[in-house]
């Protein structure tokens, strides 16, 4: 199930919030179970399955064998928690193994070795497995609590807001939520609506319109130009962060609505002046994932292990490598491998040569992020190296500056006009989640009349992006 | 058909700018929110929004209710912006007489297929029963149109290209669609035909046809005569300018055959419908339609079109050989039939006289006159 479907907004969404708010406190925890299993579930009951079992490893490694004295039972226990890093890798990247090493079997004369799979990627995994991956690992460093009971973990697991593609929750943030037995409050079914509206907005009028003149610049990077591939970027750049913080804020209200507080993924990541500051502003609790249980743990380990003649090479090699698991948690493919990597180098030079300067007028600060970003995208987008290649061809003018953007198909004066009040929106000093609406009736009438046009564009078809990682 | 529904799909810009704009002034004018003591109560802006959202909702409903651009309600105060060519085409079949013996199923790669030279070559009274987007299944509830009838032909000619089997093809796409009743489809759903009143296509169609109202609606792009044959209106501008045009729109360029592989549940559709022919006793020619020469060379270089050619002629001609087919003729280049790159009307649309020399070679050598 799509939050911008008919039948969320009209049938589930109402039904699930106002039975919820009637119910008792205890009941009620178990209606947002049911609820979330059936919007897990909508799709593919066997996703469900297989979010269970997760959930069951995570639940039994933490509750039996991590509360025991004994640290090889303590071991044991973390050891089965990371099986289902296991699985997830299983579903997500063994195929992408399988071919490359058919490939290089087949290119040295060698008979294929493995066999592709062919396994369809369960709808969040790759989130509901870090947040189940950051339960067991907080409750094996007692830094949290084991789970009481399955159910209590398996609703962490399968929250409807966030199970599809985040934003990510750390258990102990959640549980402490579920645990108050709050009437629901005005001001925050208010912040919902607002935080949704905007959110199913920003989706389906903004990133839906840019995406339909992008997407088939990027069907072939290699016919494009110098313009239609900064066109193609440049869209690409904006319609990313308006399609997966739409989602973000969509989930943030819908938390709202059900009076749990999820956490913010976006606090205005494109006015960011250096990439550092990128990364603590664009999902931000994926960024905040990785620092926690890699980025800290392996530097720490780099640290004791290089000895003092090492040190200032630990953070760097700490920072590209964090930052290549980054990118591949996104998808299989070698494409994010690399733009995660090209992201740790461009932190690891940062975090070089920042004490060495002095810091950049912020206008400079933001060009070159923005510059750093835009080549980082095309590789982000592409499918492949040799596409992401022909892409940079076209941008550098190895294919001449070809038609001119206004003759693109898509591109008027409205899109043009859309791309500058883009620029603007973007380089303001606050996102979304830290907005509050107005209590004017010209500011009502036009989120009212904003809510219109967004259920409107509701039904064309357009997966939200982070469903694919 | 599918030209003037892309049309209006592609025609949203107004409304995406009203929505860019708003978007633009809730989020600016919250970041001074901050700064305000709010005077009045979260529960006063949750009733004014839920309140102009569900007015603004009706409002977008009854509109599109009455004005109904689509043809699939009630109210017929407009006559609808969509064609509607398979109840025109069911009607004129209801009507013909005598009943035809040789009839062209098709989409409008075929409304040129002409029945009155069918019937010179023939001696046979012959039916065009080609629809706007005709595909597999369309062939399979025609022929059960035909048959719940009583008026089943002799011969069907059908033409079968890669793109009618394409896997993302909008099939059924004539809302109010008369043949919906004649496919195992789920019947008209009262909850979908509720849904569409409020989305941004039927808005879109809405305006558009009141704009229509207002100021004239275009002329149409054909005219069916009473055996099904279809008149294209000359547009005036050089073939060379259209095929161009159409290889630059989204729905033409390079990323029209970028499939692998033909759309299974058409190519079922299509089984299917050979088989009933097959039991009903009605012998199925079938050929591959042609595309304008700059069209072949453009996809064969650009595109999967070749493999997706020849995927779609080794089905075709097992079928063949199992019986189900009782003549194959692949006509993609015009050589093939002896015609030339003039005998277009665009990309994909041959004239009266292509058709004439592809329906020369489906029904053999003219006798000579005596």
């Amino acid at each position: 199930m799509l939050f911008p479907s008919h039948l969320f907004l009209f049938g589930f969404l109402p039904v699930v919030v106002a039975v919820y708010w009637v119910l008792a406190p205890r009941a009620r925890r178990w209606w947002l179970l049911a609820a979330s299993a059936v919007f897990y579930g909508w799709a593919d009951w066997r996703f469900l399955l297989l979010l269970g079992g997760m959930t069951a490893l995570s639940f039994l490694a933490t509750t039996h064998l991590m509360g025991r004295e004994s640290l090889a039972a303590r071991r044991l226990g973390l050891a089965l928690a990371l099986g289902n890093l296991v699985i997830l890798g299983v579903f997500k990247y063994y195929d992408l193994f399988a071919t490359t090493l058919d490939a290089l079997a087949t290119r040295n004369g060698l008979e294929p070795m493995a066999s592709v799979l062919h396994l369809a990627l369960p709808l969040g995994i790759s989130f509901y497995t870090f947040n189940l991956l950051s339960y067991s690992l907080d409750v094996y460093r007692q830094r949290a609590a084991p789970a009481s009971s399955l159910p209590d973990l398996l609703r962490y697991a399968s929250f409807f807001p966030t199970v599809t593609s985040g934003p990510l929750m750390r258990w102990s943030d959640f549980s402490a939520q579920m645990e108050t037995d709050g009437r629901p409050e005005a001001a925050r079914i208010e912040q919902g609506v607002f935080s949704f509206s905007l959110g199913l907005g920003k989706k389906l009028v903004i990133a839906d319109w840019i995406a339909q003149v992008i997407d088939p610049l990027w069907a072939n990077p290699a016919a494009l130009g110098v313009w239609g591939a900064w066109l193609a970027v440049v869209g690409y750049h904006f319609r990313l962060y308006f399609d997966f913080s739409g989602y973000c804020d969509m989930a943030v209200g819908l938390g709202h609505f059900l009076g749990i507080q999820v956490p913010a993924n976006f606090r205005a990541p494109y006015t960011a002046r250096t990439i550092t500051e990128f990364w603590h502003r664009w999902h931000i609790t994926l960024s905040t994932w990785f620092r926690d249980y890699l980025f800290f743990p392996l530097t720490r380990f780099l640290l004791r292990r290089a000895g003092d003649r090492y040190t200032a090479w630990t953070r760097p090699l700490s920072l590209v490598l964090t930052m290549s698991l980054t990118g591949f948690w996104h998808g299989p493919s070698w494409t994010y491998l690399v733009w995660g990597t090209y992201q740790g180098v461009l932190l690891a030079i940062h975090a070089q040569t920042r004490s060495r300067r002095r810091p950049w007028p912020a206008w400079v600060g933001r060009s070159f992020t923005t510059l750093a970003l835009l080549l980082g995208w095309g590789l982000f987008r592409s499918g492949s190296m040799s596409m992401a290649g022909s892409l940079y061809a076209s941008m550098f003018g190895l294919r001449g500056w070809g038609p001119a953007p206004t003759s693109i198909l898509g591109v008027d004066a409205g899109f043009l006009l859309l791309l500058a009040g883009l620029f603007i929106l973007t380089n303001l000093p606050r996102d979304v989640p830290d907005l509050r609406p107005r209590r004017e009736w010209g500011y009502a009438v036009a989120l009212g009349a904003f809510l219109v046009i967004a259920l409107l564009c509701v039904g064309q078809p357009s997966p939200f992006l982070y469903f694919q990682f | 058909m599918t030209h003037l529904l892309s049309a209006l799909g592609e025609a949203d810009t107004p409304f995406r700018v009203l929505g860019a704009a708003l978007f633009a002034f809730l989020f600016v004018r919250a970041l001074q929110t901050a700064e305000i003591r709010p005077l009045r109560s979260p529960r006063w802006l949750l009733a004014r929004v839920s309140l102009t959202a569900a007015a603004g909702l009706v409002l977008v409903a009854a509109l599109n209710y009455l004005v109904n651009p689509l043809g699939m309600y009630a109210p017929r105060i407009f006559e609808p912006i969509v064609l509607h060519s398979r109840a025109e085409k069911m009607r004129l079949y209801r009507a013909a007489q005598p009943p035809p013996e040789i009839v062209v199923l098709g989409s409008s790669s075929s409304f040129t297929m002409s029945p009155t030279y069918i019937r010179e070559r023939t001696g046979q009274v012959a039916f065009n029963a080609s629809l706007h987007g005709g595909v597999p299944e369309d062939y399979l509830a025609f022929l059960r149109y035909m048959e719940s009838l009583g008026k089943l032909p002799k011969i069907l000619v059908v033409p079968m290209s890669v793109e009618q089997v394409r896997p993302d093809l909008p099939t059924g796409f004539e809302p109010h669609n008369p043949l919906r009743p004649y496919l195992e489809r789920e019947p008209r759903s009262v909850l979908a035909d509720l849904r569409r009143l409020m989305t941004l296509e039927q808005t879109r169609a809405s305006l558009r046809l009141l704009v229509a109202e207002r100021w004239g609606r275009p002329p149409p792009h054909y005219r069916f005569d009473h055996d099904g044959w279809a008149h294209f209106v000359d547009s005036g501008a050089s073939l060379d300018t259209i095929v161009d045009s159409y290889l630059a729109t989204k729905e033409w360029s390079a990323g029209l055959y970028k499939f692998r592989d033909l759309d299974e549940t058409q190519m079922v559709y299509f089984r299917r419908f050979l088989e009933l022919a097959r039991d009903l006793g009605v012998k199925v020619i079938v050929y591959v339609p042609p595309l304008h020469p700059r069209a072949v060379a453009f996809y064969e270089r650009e595109t999967n079109l070749p493999a997706l050619r020849t995927q779609l002629l080794e089905q075709l001609r097992a079928w063949e050989t199992g019986g189900l087919i009782a003549g194959l003729h692949d006509f993609t280049r015009v050589e093939s039939f002896g015609g030339n790159a003039s005998q277009f009307h665009d990309l994909a649309h041959p004239t009266a006289e292509a058709s004439r020399r592809m329906l020369d070679v489906i029904f053999g050598p003219r006798p000579a006159r005596s």
